[in-house]
């Protein structure tokens, strides 16, 4: 099963907590998704964390890990404060790091992103930073004492699904020892599905699971693709041929061409 | 009867309407002169059940479909306005109105030309918008001051002072969210709003503009004011408008029409919204106590709901005396819960009227504590769906 800095889950599927219809049908996605692990958002959820008592009490009553992140954070300092509040709340030293570079496709700032992962790990917090396909960027956030790496798949809440398969192949291929998880941009099963195949460690979901109509069964839907994915990817997937491949024999056939 | 309603907000005078109606004597306990302090003061007044159904339980649509006749019969003529709600989104969220669609009902998909001709000031600014014809609008500050002006008139008097509840033989608890870590389960959903005002647009109902973070109504009070709102951020804190929300909110009326730049903000306001996990609100007696909580965003679309199940818990079963009875072990009340009624009275009877004489009034803890306070376990009210907002404990005879 897949170790976070040290911690083992039973899930693949790490589930975003904003815009649910309720806290009572968030509930029910977490309970039905299995899903091990909880992102929060301290600064757009709950007014920067000063008063959203209730709301992480709730969360806490879910029972699973929580990954407290930086959500709606656009400059460093933002970012390394609500990190350190978020320890306070969630008592933990996990945060997933996101430091929004454009305020329309909440593009990741790349270099303030490795700059806040610096000093952070530096203060002992244990880093998931989400980050583009870049390589050099991923590579420069394992320097910086990242031990896992979020990359997206498309523009948060896009929906989109894996728009740079071979960008994320050569991922997987480059760091093959880092644990990686997809973290925005999936709108449906199949895209979990896809990028577990490519032999991702987890994915990262809010807005498809959130926005669908039923939350609850969504949830439950991508737990399966991405176990599916999972498995597959273990279970040696066929490479694509140009030519029918017969999966029976042909001799006794009376046509050998 | 004699009635003590604490809290003059929607869900208070609301309730105070229907028990006068059915000829309780009411006096109504209210923190603070004014509705400064009420949710309801800076709610949308918008009686949109079919739009609300987007996020919201089938329940709401349900038990707020009947809310505009309610207030049509309540207040003045000429307060509720019964003209739709427009929906629209801008060209690149096209697909957010989809899925409004996809998750209401009661609407008409409308072209360009039927927009313009709803809503001249919108012509050629939007190419698709959803029609709501069936719901409603009122103005919330007014239809509160029409309430209570005439509960007056009706010789219910509003007391900021000290009340002994033992005058009484009921006490209607309406406080909403000041009750945030005492209620087991309720929590804050801050709404933050403003008032624009302009004459360079005029709209004639409310119109919610679609956006995948940023969704914006704005409502028209007359007179060139608009409402727009409203933030939800899970938060009892209710503090001024944050520079954030109120770029997000401007932003957002500047894309439903430029000419609001120009408009004058007169005000920024923040409520915090009283709200169960579930986001609908729970009505309940327990001894001589009828506590309505966790109207969430929906105060004047089911607070008329609510307050016939107060006035019918109020009635259905007469108060317990207030001297000390032992409870009648093992037999609580069935549990009744139908579509119609949306009641339910919990077999549940651990709570007794002695118990309820002698538990402690607490005083509030501190904002943010969370509702996992001392006496957390005071009120515990069932869990799931249904359609019943009520339900009776502490019931032994």
């Amino acid at each position: 099963m897949p170790q976070f800095y040290g911690t083992e889950l039973r899930s693949r599927l790490l589930l975003g907590t904003a815009r649910y219809p309720s806290p009572a049908i968030l509930a029910e996605a977490v309970r039905r998704s299995n899903t091990d692990i909880v992102t929060v958002s301290l600064r757009r959820e709950t007014a920067g964390g000063r008063s959203g008592g209730a709301f992480f009490e709730l969360i806490r009553e879910l029972g699973v890990r929580v990954l407290p992140n930086t959500a709606g954070c656009h400059s460093v300092s933002e970012a390394v404060l609500t990190a350190k509040m978020a320890r306070e709340v969630f008592s933990t030293d996990w945060i997933k790091l996101e430091v929004i570079g454009h305020q329309d496709t909440l593009q990741p700032d790349v270099f303030g992103l490795v700059e806040a992962a610096r000093i952070l790990t530096g203060e002992g917090f244990e880093v998931f930073p989400y980050t583009t396909d870049d390589l050099v960027v991923a590579e420069r956030l394992l320097e910086a004492g990242c031990k896992v790496l979020m990359p997206w798949c498309a523009p948060i809440g896009s929906a989109m699904g894996p728009q740079n398969v071979p960008g994320l192949r050569a991922m997987r291929a480059e760091f093959p020892d880092v644990p990686l998880i997809v973290d925005a941009g999936i709108g449906r099963p199949s895209h979990a599905a896809t990028v577990m195949e490519l032999g991702y460690d987890a994915v990262l979901l809010n807005t498809a699971v959130a926005g669908a109509a039923d939350p609850a069964g969504m949830a439950e839907a991508f737990a399966k693709a991405i176990e599916a994915g999972h498995t597959a990817y273990h279970a040696g997937m066929l490479e694509p041929r140009d030519m029918a491949v017969p999966s029976t024999p042909v001799i006794g056939k009376a046509v050998f061409s | 009867m004699r009635v003590l309603i604490k809290g003059a907000g929607v869900a208070g005078l609301t309730a105070a309407h229907e028990l006068v109606a059915r000829g309780a004597a009411v006096m109504v306990a209210e923190r603070t002169q004014g509705f400064a302090n009420a949710a309801s003061w800076y709610a949308g007044g918008m009686l949109a059940p079919w739009c609300e159904r987007e996020s919201a339980e089938e329940a709401v649509l349900i038990r707020g479909a009947a809310a505009a006749d309610w207030w049509e019969a309540v207040l003045p003529a000429g307060s509720v306005h019964r003209n739709g709600t427009l929906v629209v989104a801008p060209p690149r969220d096209a697909a957010e109105l989809r899925r409004f669609a996809s998750r209401t009902s009661g609407y008409r998909s409308i072209g360009a030309e039927e927009i313009g001709a709803l809503e001249p000031a919108l012509a050629g600014r939007f190419r698709e918008a959803l029609f709501f014809p069936e719901e409603a609008h009122v103005d919330p500050r007014r239809a509160l001051s029409a309430l209570r002006h005439g509960l007056e008139a009706q010789g219910v008097v509003f007391s900021g002072g000290t009340i002994d509840q033992g005058r009484f033989d009921l006490t209607v608890d309406c406080t909403g969210a000041a009750r945030i870590g005492e209620i087991k389960g309720l929590r804050g959903v801050r709404g933050e709003m403003l008032y624009l005002q302009t004459d360079e647009v005029a709209l004639s109902r409310p119109v919610r503009l679609l956006h995948p973070r940023i969704p914006l109504y704005i409502v028209p009070r007359g007179g060139g004011l608009f409402m727009c709102g409203a933030t939800m951020i899970e938060s009892d804190d209710a503090g001024p408008i944050t520079a954030r929300s109120l770029m997000e909110l401007l932003n957002a009326a500047y894309v439903l029409h430029p000419a609001f730049a120009e408009a004058r903000l007169v005000e920024t306001g923040a409520g915090v919204r009283p709200a169960f996990a579930d986001n609908l609100p729970r009505v309940m007696r327990q001894a001589n106590t009828i506590t309505v909580n966790g109207l969430y965003r929906h105060g004047f679309l089911l607070s008329p709901a609510i307050a016939e199940e107060v006035a019918a818990l109020a009635y259905d079963v007469p108060p317990i005396d207030p001297s000390p009875t032992p409870p009648h072990k093992g037999e609580g009340l069935s549990s009744r819960c139908d579509r119609l009624q949306f009641s339910a009275v919990s077999p549940d009877a651990k709570v007794t009227a002695e118990a309820e004489a002698a538990r402690p009034r607490k005083p509030l803890p501190p904002a943010g504590r969370g509702w996992g306070g001392a006496n957390s376990d005071e009120l515990e009210w069932n869990e799931g769906k249904h359609f019943c907002f009520s339900e009776r404990r502490g019931q032994d005879r």
